[in-house]
């Protein structure tokens, strides 16, 4: 009987402590209240009514043991009382606005530029640079401009005064064979970097971007490596559900060349209107080829034994199609309105 | 380049619509410019690759759309006009092979030259091309049609019977036919008589020896000229022509007699009847032997990754116009003559999988992996102090790398400019040799938005000269102006940035990267005398710090002072920090307060020398915790308060040790420093 009580006493204890310290507010306070010491129905109650059925000699001890109890919760609830109280005395009005602490953002080129390094680390390519001025046999000669040839009109350059066959780089082709000069293959490494051509600043030109390089060259590398290696860059960077499509084309240091486009990731090829795509359905991205022999030679590679690929991407326009820009001035003019949308 | 449409279906038979067409062509390695509608005809404008001009005609696209789809018929126009060469007193004299390797002429008398027929009209103008009389359209048609520049000159104009193909002399002069003059000299291929230029070979006629309605006898030139030597003389007078485009390129040197006769074809056709040929002579003395290329019968599938039957590669080929020889494994393969960009077999492989379709080819990852060690440091660099700045309020700038003279003139002697020979124009003609002034611009243009503060940084390089070498430098600038903290409802005032907040910002990047770094006075003429600073880590200079001068602020159109840290990347990333971890000292410090009075115009800088020369023993670190100046300081006084804190790392340290090194350091600071304790 008297052990019965003692584990009855140990049980209201204890839900009384755990429910206690749930209480934060005076509301809940008052109904944990009645729930253990009101009059009518609360558990303590509940226990003193029950000892009338106790016999004689062991009355004195259960009525000892309730007690403590109830000395126990009042004092406890007073204390709760009381601190509930003062609470409410000195409370702050938390809801006031936090205070602008200033952040501010990388360029939107930056970022992308971190994008595109990241995939291609992630694919295990070392970064490289060079200079941006450079001279016109890394920048043209090497890769196989002829000297002569029409090709070099194609990217309208930039020369410097007082040095002679000294070019601010058009490209970022010319790390390849800087990198070829000094690496020995297996070689995979993307270099990006400024370029310069020059175009009269408007919304599509600028006569200072980005590019970034990729080459790879090892043994037995073939132009279904290029597609397969451009497909999964473009899908971790436009999204896995973009289509890419391989065209002819032409430079100096590519042969075979492509010019890679991706599947309009706004319309899909449903609006005749697309502001992309202009309705073809595809969006032209890049230039990619295999590495020509001649530039594998000038980098002191024997084209017999290895082979690679190269590929090579404007930033701004991978950016511009990406996050919807339509203007190339708004990268350079560094407008905060701008800047503080990316990045 | 533009195709008419419905002109291209004389020479190849063909279903597609245009929109079919134009994806047939893309596939073959077109770029579409636009499709336009000329009098119900679409005429296709493509642009053509250097590599191609083979393509800059009707008949040669034809040509490359018979190989791409066997299935589409190619219509090859049989000349009726089969010549022989004869001689009479008339003479075709080449100074040089080379500068013109073969040279077909021929004359045709009594000729009536008429307007074109509508239809000729019609097609040359679609084609972008103004009509002139039947024979000058003629000559454009057949270029149009068939890709090579023939010319055509008034035979009485051509004085002593004979054509001379030479080099210019310097005292002569050309009228050319858009009547621009040209001062010649030996630099100039060009087609004269006995004694005048008639023409600039390859690139345009003569104004004086053009036909015209007038004419009544007719010498037609069809030539090959050194593609080099064209193109140096249109560029040296900057003039690029449908000739001079094509000759650039290289034309196809076989091609030129069968020319002449499809040019008399449609003379005799544009006249009605079969005119005679008075004089035709072909000069081709040095012999042309055909591109030979090796290739092994397993190349196209090992370098396309594609399972092409070697079956099937040869027959592409052939239709290109390639001949193939079997040669067990490989194959001995001719280039036809107006192919002028395949050398090798790679080149090859490009003209196959073209053909097979660049849409089978397949996407596989390659499995290579390298043992190049991957570091780098400027990378990480910039990571690590690109988040530490946007996460204190900094935005990052990315501005061109070309300034006008004056921008470069704050910073260095313009000796040491690197000039653009060719720039866009004043704005642009110099390479920056700081990222201050594209900072500076970018804080104008966003106060004009009425930013109250602006804080930029750009990472970039600057040039200059450098022991007659150009020097590229990776630079970090850094700049505020304006708030540094706006007022709110708790904290009521505006806090303005000062050097001292600027200092602080530039000081904890630095501890972010590890890098101790001390702020040295300096002498540096853009920035506000006394405001300027070296910041040296182990005695290098790695950078500057200050706020610039006005004048300089103003050009730029900014009233508030702007705070600059100008920092150098590369002797930046040559700092290297080892982390590997250090016992920390766990006896208690000991600290100990000091205020005294010192002279004003003795600066913080020579009290933190001494402390560091004196270099008390114990002594971990000080600080400077209180500064007063003005009422109840004697005159031209401040008063300082600093706290010294001692440590030992083996024991804790006795309190009358502790005084007996404060004190007698005390009295070494008072001594040097005439300072009075307060
Ligand atoms: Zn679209």
């Amino acid at each position: 009987m008297i052990n019965d009580l003692k584990n009855e006493i140990e049980s209201v204890k204890d839900l009384f402590f755990k429910e206690v310290r749930k209480v934060k507010s005076v509301d809940k306070f008052k109904i944990v209240k009645e729930q253990f010491i009101s009059r009518k129905k609360g558990f303590l109650t509940n226990i003193l009514k029950g000892l009338k059925d106790f016999p004689k000699e062991d009355k004195p001890l259960a009525g000892k043991l309730v007690n403590k109890l109830k000395i126990q919760v009042e004092e406890e609830l007073e204390k709760l009382e009381k601190s509930l109280i003062n609470k409410k005395e000195d409370s702050i009005d938390y809801s006031l606005p936090e205070f602008d602490s200033p952040l501010g953002r990388n360029h939107l080129l930056s970022y992308v530029k971190n994008e595109v390094e990241e995939i291609f680390i992630g694919m295990g390519y070392d970064i490289a640079d060079g200079p941006e001025i450079e001279t016109e046999y890394y920048n043209f000669t090497a890769l196989n401009f002829l000297e002569h040839h029409p090709a070099r009109d194609e990217q309208d350059t930039f020369f410097i005064k007082n040095f002679e066959n000294r070019v601010l780089r058009t490209h970022t082709s010319p790390v390849q064979v800087r990198y070829m000069e000094n690496n020995t293959p297996p070689i995979k490494v993307i270099a990006p970097g400024r370029v310069f051509r020059k175009d009269e600043v408007d919304a599509t030109h600028s006569p200072v971007f980005h590019q970034v390089e990729g080459l790879l060259v090892a043994k037995d590398i073939n132009f279904s490596h290029l597609k397969g290696t451009l497909s999964f860059f473009l899908k971790s960077f436009f999204g896995k559900s973009v289509d890419v499509r391989f065209r002819p084309s032409f430079f100096p240091f590519t042969e075979p060349s492509a010019e890679v486009d991706v599947s309009c990731f706004l319309c899909n090829g449903t609006d005749s209107h697309c502001k992309i795509c202009k309705g073809t359905g595809w969006i032209e991205i890049l230039g990619s080829g295999m590495v020509h022999p001649e530039v594998l030679k000038n980098g002191n590679i024997d084209p017999e034994e290895f082979s690679g690929f190269a590929f090579g991407m404007g930033i701004e326009r991978i950016t511009m199609l990406k996050y919807g820009i339509h203007d190339l001035r708004m990268f350079y003019e560094n407008d905060i309105r701008f800047l503080n949308q990316f990045g | 380049m533009k195709i008419n449409t419905k002109y291209l279906k004389e020479f190849i038979k063909f279903e597609l619509d245009t929109i079919g067409l134009k994806n047939l062509l893309e596939t073959m390695g077109f770029e579409i410019e636009e499709i336009v509608n000329h009098n119900g005809i679409d005429v296709i404008e493509v642009e053509i690759t250097p590599n191609r001009p083979d393509w800059l005609s009707h008949y040669g696209i034809a040509r490359d759309m018979y190989a791409k789809n066997p299935e589409l018929k190619l219509i090859e126009r049989k000349n009726k006009t089969q010549l022989k060469g004869f001689n009479n007193d008339f003479k075709i004299i080449t100074e040089n092979n080379d500068d013109c390797p073969r040279y077909s002429g021929c004359i045709i008398k009594n000729i009536k030259v008429t307007e074109s027929s509508s239809e000729i009209k019609e097609l040359l103008v679609s084609l972008g091309l103004r009509p002139i009389n039947s024979i000058v359209d003629i000559s454009n048609l057949i270029l149009m049609t068939y890709g090579h520049p023939i010319h055509i000159f008034d035979l009485d104009k051509i004085k002593g019977n004979q054509i001379n193909i030479r080099r210019a002399n310097k005292e002569e002069k050309i009228k050319l036919l858009d009547e621009q003059n040209i001062e010649l000299n030996e630099n100039f291929l060009i087609i004269a008589d006995e004694n005048k230029p008639l023409a600039l070979a390859g690139i345009m006629g003569g104004f004086d020896s053009g036909v015209t309605y007038d004419t009544k006898d007719i010498f037609i030139e069809s030539a090959v000229f050194n593609p080099i030597v064209v193109r140096k003389s249109a560029r040296k007078i900057g003039l690029s022509t449908d000739a001079s485009f094509r000759f650039e390129r290289g034309t196809d040197i076989l091609c030129t007699k069968d020319i002449i006769e499809k040019t008399i074809d449609e003379i005799n056709k544009s006249v009605n009847k079969t005119m005679n040929v008075d004089y035709f002579f072909d000069v081709f003395e040095k012999e042309f032997i055909p591109q030979k290329v090796i290739m092994e019968k397993t190349f196209p599938s090992k370098y396309s990754g594609i399972d092409i039957e070697p079956k099937e590669s040869e027959n592409i080929l052939n239709r290109l116009g390639f001949e193939t020889t079997d040669k067990n494994t490989y194959w001995e393969v001719i280039v036809p003559s107006y192919r002028v960009d395949i050398y090798g077999k790679q080149d090859l492989i490009e003209e196959i999988v073209r053909i097979y379709g660049y849409d089978n080819l397949n996407s596989v990852l390659p499995e290579v992996s390298t043992d190049k060690i991957k570091k780098w440091p400027v990378r990480e660099l910039r990571r690590n102090i690109g988040q530490f700045l946007v996460n204190n309020g900094a935005y990052e700038a990315i501005n061109y790398s070309f300034h006008k003279r004056e921008d470069n003139e704050i910073f260095a002697d313009e000796k040491l400019n690197i000039e653009i020979k060719n720039p866009l124009g004043l704005d642009f003609s110099i390479m920056r040799n700081s990222l201050i002034p594209g900072v500076l611009k970018n804080i104008s243009t966003n106060i004009n938005q009425s930013l109250k503060s602006v804080f930029l940084y750009e990472f970039g390089s600057i040039f200059a000269l450098d022991n007659k070498e150009i020097l590229q430098t990776n630079m970090l600038t850094i700049a505020a102006t304006g708030l540094y903290n706006k007022n709110n409802w708790k904290t009521k005032d505006n806090i303005k940035w000062d050097l001292f907040i600027f200092k602080s910002v530039i000081s904890k990047l630095f501890s972010r990267l590890f890098i101790n770094v001390e702020f040295i006075r300096s002498d540096i003429n853009y920035y506000i005398n006394g405001t300027e600073f070296d910041i040296i880590c182990d005695n290098i200079k790695i950078g500057t710090i200050g706020i610039l001068e006005d004048s300089i602020c103003s050009t730029y159109k900014i009233d508030d002072p702007v705070f600059i840290a100008d920092i150098n990347i590369e002797k930046v990333k040559e700092i290297k920090h080892e982390f590997k971890l250090k016992k920390w000292n766990v006896f208690p410090s000991t600290k100990r307060d000091f205020s005294f009075f010192i002279d004003k115009d003795k600066n913080y800088e020579n009290i933190k020398m001494l402390i560091n020369s004196i270099k008390p023993e114990k002594l971990i670190s000080f600080e400077l915790f209180d500064l007063y100046e003005g009422k109840g300081n004697p005159d031209d006084k401040i008063s300082l308060s600093m706290s010294f804190i001692y440590q030992d790392e083996s024991k804790t340290l006795e309190n009358n040790e502790v005084n007996r090194i404060h004190d007698s350091f005390i009295e070494e600071m008072i001594g040097k420093l005439e300072l009075t304790r307060r």
